[in-house]
């Protein structure tokens, strides 16, 4: 019975040991700083900066950093510091909220595979039929039935937000699924769930006290790569004509414009690339200061 | 457990017929045509004329139905009768490709050996680094090792494979000269010159498979094996004294394991699927790349049959990985078995 | 006669030899191996089954036309002793027919000999409705194709063609060999992947290995008709990627000794060419990247049998002065530059080439942003509430302004965009997948034919060096629409009868000046007069070879591989 002691009987946790607990792991105050610096560049660094990022400027092209255009210009002359914190706008709240989405379905799909036993087969069939989908054609179909009516319903570049969110969203949520499931299949064959089980706990109760908390480790692993795989991929769509109009800066395309400049001009990918770098690894130390704070199993060992 | 794994397989079967309608009706919907990579000077009438004669115009259901009897039927024959010498398959049309006019089957068994061996290698090389250094890395939690390793893995999965590719070629090819940038398929290991060749010309592309996948599935492995070292059991091998390289590999490791699984099921069907980016910056031309042109060609019965392989490798592996909770795990009973036997 | 004379001036230069490049003198397969590298990748070796440049260069190494034409455009005979002419005897007096003579002791690279059978084999080929033949519009109007004797075949018209040059003629329509392909006609023609992938050629190479979407590898044809050539003895045909690292392996690495087709930023190609390891070459053709304006209403609330059609005309763009507006706001010398950099060069025209159908007209080389303003001040377009947009009666002078995903296009469509925005026009951006937006199918609602746009931007040319059938799109009846399944080129919906009368002169006329003078007319009457199509840059070809190849001439009217026999190695 050793194994189930320290998990059977989790203490309440007040709110504020919890939140004390969360501050003292080490890594979530570089992880939110990280973070808490891209999102406010994002927000007041286009304000304070002021240049247009679309502004062209073709007897300005192709400049290295100066005090006028301290990233310099890429191919039309179009300051890349204004673009990179444009970008951050995009990138950021594609990237965040598609991986929310991913992570609310992965969640709802792993805990009804786990839980309930016979969706268990079907749901696991739906998700190997969502493995294989060739990503391309489903997207190209999807911007053929939604983007005019979405555009409709919210604006050109609302619409499209909503159809990016959602794309990413609704083909990223496979690994979080089935990562869960097997959490879940594992955690119910443990004593203590079946204790909880046996005393009448009801599933929601179970699921929110028992079954969460110890299968978050690998789920927020999987949230911190698919948040880097979602910033990717939007640009990846938008250059295939899927998404943002083609003169809308994001990280991933100012990226992908900077390839064929990597000898003339290599800090053009410095940028964006060290942005996504930032934002992920910013994500990944919460993650991890996260899953330490909440594990009922380390309380005693928070350093 | 034969029997129940075989009982699986055979549900299975419906499932998988039921993916490939889904694929078919996905790709028939999907806006594109295989004549958009034409030039434009070819007139309407003769591209009416050319897709009549791709067999375009049939109805969605007697293409699919086409496609089915061809790909579960004709093409095991054709592949009997390579194996075999037989005659069975006789002069039966075979699944054919929009674009090539080839047999889709042979392109796919001539793009093999290079997705394998470059794709293959990748992850399994990933594997390989990412397990030891995740576990070290969960041993020692906070210490510099593990930080290094965090912000490397950071790195790997969040720089795209078409910057870290140009990068390598940049530095290693036309900086170095060391490597060649362009993969030669039709390269036949026959000496040792020949084998120094395919090594050289192997590094770049499986060195960025490799680090993306490490990459990845280290951090599943330190984040699976912190968790297993908090179980109870664990601190109670501690207590008795056990030194940490016991209880680490001897107790823990195999409770870690199991997300492990399911991350390595989730992906060794994709080293089918190759990797597009690398294959394309390093002209490996796999089985990715076989994909991606068919799909931008609109080559339907290519695309179709690939991703039914696809799909097949997929399911199979999932249900692997059900079998290895088993092992890793005596009391999970997942898959059929949780649909008996409960008492 | 003046149809004579016509012939023979479309002829001039035709009877220059072949051997236009330097005489080396070197004998078969002594310069070793040549590696080729094109990024994207033949599917197959049969060019009528794939209309694609990448198919049909790749096997112009191995199968060869009657003629070619060369780097200026002019007709050179290859299986052909001669190029047939109204003076010579070759081409009918009524223009109904044109008589091909082989030459003598041509062999396959079996060893058999090409006789007259495997010309009209080949016509037979691709005339058959069900083999589904790329090239079929080659074949337009040939009656039939009878043999004469072993080396003669003619090839009679149902009607009078004043250019005759259009079967057996060039990349897109060589000689296959009766032996190998007979089983393959009509219905069969994709069971047979053998010959497909392996077509038996006459010329300088031979198929060794072919593997389809990936690589090529040939040897020297032992039975080329030349014994000195070519110079090398076997050869890598690689294709896939992208075209920075195509050209980065010829003029960097050095791995490959000849690139293709490599569009890249033009400073980054200069770059990689400061090294030495390969150069950069270039030739113009008749490619133009165009703006077409749409004159009939792409509005989205409009049913689908009238959206983007004559039946409602486009409420900005049917203003003549917008067009025009539109087109001197641009400055087309700066987007061939940034573009484009050596291989692109600003125009007026739809036809740029060859010179006799080039109009003098160079008035919108001149970027003329006030003039532009006072146009549209002129038309009544004005900015009435200051938000920096013109309006008219209530309509705002927006516009949606779509092309293909493609790097130079979507900084085309930026700079354009900001152009235009100088002058009180908004515009909004939109960008759609090649496969798509090329694609033609009826039930997308984003390909070229479709328009449901107002602008789009895309780049076109025509076959061989007669612009007849170009131009002949632009006809009324040649507009897309949904009677027609949204085929036709006539993109922008343009109709005038004026227009279209002149096109029934030019199919009429025999004489070269006169086709030449009504062809600008056409020209003039769709850019200057209109302002329907706005040509901005005429795209030549660039592509590269390592400093060690020799010979290369590179021709943007034929294939680009079209004188590899002539190749060599210069020794360092």
């Amino acid at each position: 019975m050793a194994v189930a002691e320290p998990r059977a009987l989790p203490a309440a946790p007040g709110r504020a040991r919890a939140l004390r607990r969360l501050l003292a792991a080490r890594g979530v105050a570089t992880g939110g700083a990280l973070l808490a610096a891209l999102l406010l560049g994002a927000l007041f660094g286009p304000l304070l900066w002021g240049q247009d990022p679309a502004h062209i400027d073709l007897t300005a092209r192709n400049l290295g950093a100066s005090p006028a255009h301290p990233l310099g210009t890429d191919q039309l002359g179009r300051d890349l510091l204004a673009r990179l914190m444009a970008g951050a706008r995009v990138s950021l709240a594609v990237g965040l909220s598609a991986t929310g989405l991913a992570l609310l379905i992965g969640t709802g799909v792993g805990l009804l595979a786990g839980m309930v036993r016979w969706l268990d087969a079907p749901l696991m069939r739906l998700t190997d039929l969502c493995l294989a989908l060739p990503l391309l054609p489903l997207l190209l179909l999807m911007m053929m039935l939604f983007r005019a009516p979405l555009a409709a319903l919210t604006g050109p570049e609302g619409g499209m937000f909503l159809l990016m969110v959602a794309a990413i969203g609704l083909t990223s949520w496979m690994q979080i699924a089935r990562l869960l499931r097997g959490e879940v299949l594992r955690l119910q064959a443990l004593e203590f769930t079946r204790a909880a089980r046996a005393l009448g706990v009801p599933p929601a109760r179970l699921v929110a006290r028992h079954i969460l908390p110890n299968a978050l480790s690998p789920i927020l692993v999987s949230a911190a790569i698919c948040l880097a795989q979602a910033i990717l991929t939007e640009s990846a769509l938008s250059f295939l004509g899927l998404g943002f109009p083609p003169d809308f800066p994001t990280w991933g395309r100012l990226l992908l414009e900077a390839i064929d400049h990597l000898q003339t001009n290599p800090g053009r990918a410095l940028w964006p690339g060290g942005a996504i770098t930032a934002t992920v690894l910013g994500v990944t130390l919460l993650a991890d200061g996260l899953t330490e704070a909440l594990d009922p199993r380390r309380r005693t060992r928070v350093p | 457990m034969p029997g129940r794994a075989l009982r699986r397989i055979a549900v299975t079967l419906p499932t998988v017929l039921l993916i490939s309608f889904v694929i078919f009706a996905l790709l028939d919907a999907a806006p594109g045509d295989p004549m958009a990579q034409m030039p434009l000077t070819i007139p309407p009438d003769v591209r009416a004329a050319m897709r009549e004669a791709l067999g375009l115009d049939a109805p969605m259901l007697t293409q699919f139905g086409h496609w089915l009897w061809q790909f579960f039927v004709i093409e095991p024959l054709h592949l009997m009768d390579r194996l075999l010498g037989t005659g069975l398959a006789g002069e039966s049309a075979r699944v054919i490709s929009w674009q090539t006019r080839a047999p889709v089957m042979d392109t796919v068994i001539e793009r093999l050996p290079q997705t394998l061996w470059v794709v293959g290698l990748g992850y399994l090389i990933g594997v390989l680094i990412a397990l030891p250094a995740g576990i070290y890395a969960a041993a020692r939690p906070h210490s510099r090792f593990d930080r290094i390793a965090t912000l490397l893995a950071t790195l790997g999965f969040s720089l795209p494979t078409f910057f870290t590719g140009v990068l390598l070629i940049v530095v290693f090819s036309v900086g170095l000269g060391w490597f060649p940038s362009i993969y030669d398929t039709t390269l036949r290991v026959t000496s040792l010159d020949t084998l120094g060749q395919q090594l050289r010309q192997m590094v770049l592309p499986v060195s960025v498979i490799a680090l993306y996948n490490a990459a990845q599935i280290s951090r599943f492995m330190r984040a699976a094996m912190r968790d297993a070292l908090q179980e109870g059991h664990i601190r109670t091998a501690r207590a008795k004294g056990l030194s940490e390289r016991a209880v680490v590999l001897g107790h823990a490791l195999r409770g870690a394991m199991l997300p492990v699984v399911t991350v390595l099921a989730l992906g060794a069907p994709q080293v089918f699927a190759g990797a597009i980016i690398t294959e394309q910056v390093f002209r490996v031309n796999g089985l990715g790349q076989l994909l991606i042109t068919a799909i931008q060609a609109n080559d339907l019965p290519m695309v179709q049959t690939l991703t039914v392989i696809f799909a097949l490798l997929i399911v199979a592996a999932n249900l692997l990985a059900d079998l290895a909770y088993g092992l890793l795990d005596p009391r999970i009973k997942a898959g059929v078995d949780r649909h008996h036997g409960r008492g | 006669m003046t149809t004579r004379n016509a012939l023979f001036g479309a002829i001039l230069g035709a009877m220059t030899s072949v051997g236009a490049a330097p005489e080396v003198w070197a004998e078969r397969g002594s310069d070793g191996h040549l590696n080729i590298i094109y990024w994207q990748a033949p599917s197959t070796l049969n060019p009528y089954l794939s209309g694609g440049s990448k198919e049909t260069e790749a096997a112009s190494l191995v199968l060869e036309p009657l003629g070619r034409f060369d780097e200026t455009g002019a007709l050179v005979p290859y299986l052909a002793r001669e190029i047939p002419t109204v003076a010579n005897g070759g081409v009918a007096e009524d223009l109904t027919a044109i008589t091909w003579v082989l030459r003598e002791g041509l062999t396959w690279s079996d060893g058999t000999p090409l006789t007259a059978r495997d010309v009209k084999f080949t016509a037979d080929y691709c005339m058959d409705p069900q083999t589904g033949c790329a090239q079929r519009a080659k074949f337009d109007g040939v009656r039939e194709v009878v043999v004469v004797d072993d080396l003669t075949v003619t090839v009679a018209f149902d009607q009078p063609t004043p250019y005759p040059y259009t079967a057996f003629m060039g990349a897109l329509s060589p000689i296959l060999q009766q032996a190998q392909f007979a089983d393959c006609i009509g219905a069969a023609a994709p069971q047979c992947t053998e010959a497909n992938f392996a077509p038996i050629g006459t010329g300088p190479f031979r198929v060794t290995e072919f593997r389809t979407n990936d690589v090529i590898t040939m040897e020297a044809n032992p039975a080329y008709r030349d014994p000195a050539k070519p110079a090398f003895a076997t050869l890598t045909f690689k294709g896939g990627g992208d075209a920075a690292s195509a050209a980065r392996a010829v003029l960097e690495t050095g791995e490959f000794d000849y690139g293709w087709n490599l569009l890249l930023a033009p400073d980054v190609l200069a770059r990689m060419a400061t090294g030495g390891t390969g150069r950069t070459v270039t030739a113009f053709g008749a490619m133009v990247e165009r703006l077409e304006l749409n004159l009939t209403n792409p509005a989205p609330d409009l049913p689908g049998s009238i959206r983007s059609t004559a039946a409602e005309p486009h409420p900005i763009l049917s203003d003549p002065e917008v067009r025009a507006a539109l087109s001197m706001a641009i400055d087309r010398a700066l987007l061939a530059e940034i573009g484009f950099g050596i291989a692109g060069r600003p125009t007026c025209n739809l036809i740029p080439a060859p010179a006799i159908y080039a109009s003098d007209n160079t008035a919108c080389l001149t970027q003329d942003i006030p003039g532009a303003k006072a146009r549209l001040e002129r038309a009544g377009w004005i900015d009435s509430d200051g938000d920096g947009v013109r309006e008219r009666d209530g309509i705002r002078l927006k516009l949606l302004f779509q092309t293909a995903t493609n790097a130079v296009r979507q900084d085309f469509q930026a700079v354009i965009k900001q152009w235009w925005a100088e002058i009180g026009v908004e515009t909004e951006l939109r960008n759609i997948a090649p496969s798509v937006f090329f694609g033609g199918d009826p039930g997308s609602p984003d390909t070229v034919q479709k328009f449901y746009a107002d602008v789009q931007m895309y780049a076109n040319s025509f076959d061989g060096t007669d612009p007849q059938a170009y131009l002949a799109q632009l006809t009324c009846a040649n507009a897309p629409r949904p009677e027609t399944q949204w085929q036709g080129m006539n993109v922008p919906r343009f109709c005038d009868p004026a227009y279209d009368a002149l096109i029934e002169e030019l199919k009429t006329t025999g004489d070269l000046e006169a086709r030449g003078r009504i062809a600008r007319a056409l020209n003039d009457m769709v850019t200057r007069d209109s302002h329907v199509t706005i040509p901005l840059v005429d795209r030549g070809r660039v592509s590269a070879h390592a400093a060690t190849l020799g010979g290369v001439v590179l021709n943007s009217w034929d294939s680009e591989l079209w004188n590899a026999a002539d190749w060599y190695r210069i020794d360092p």
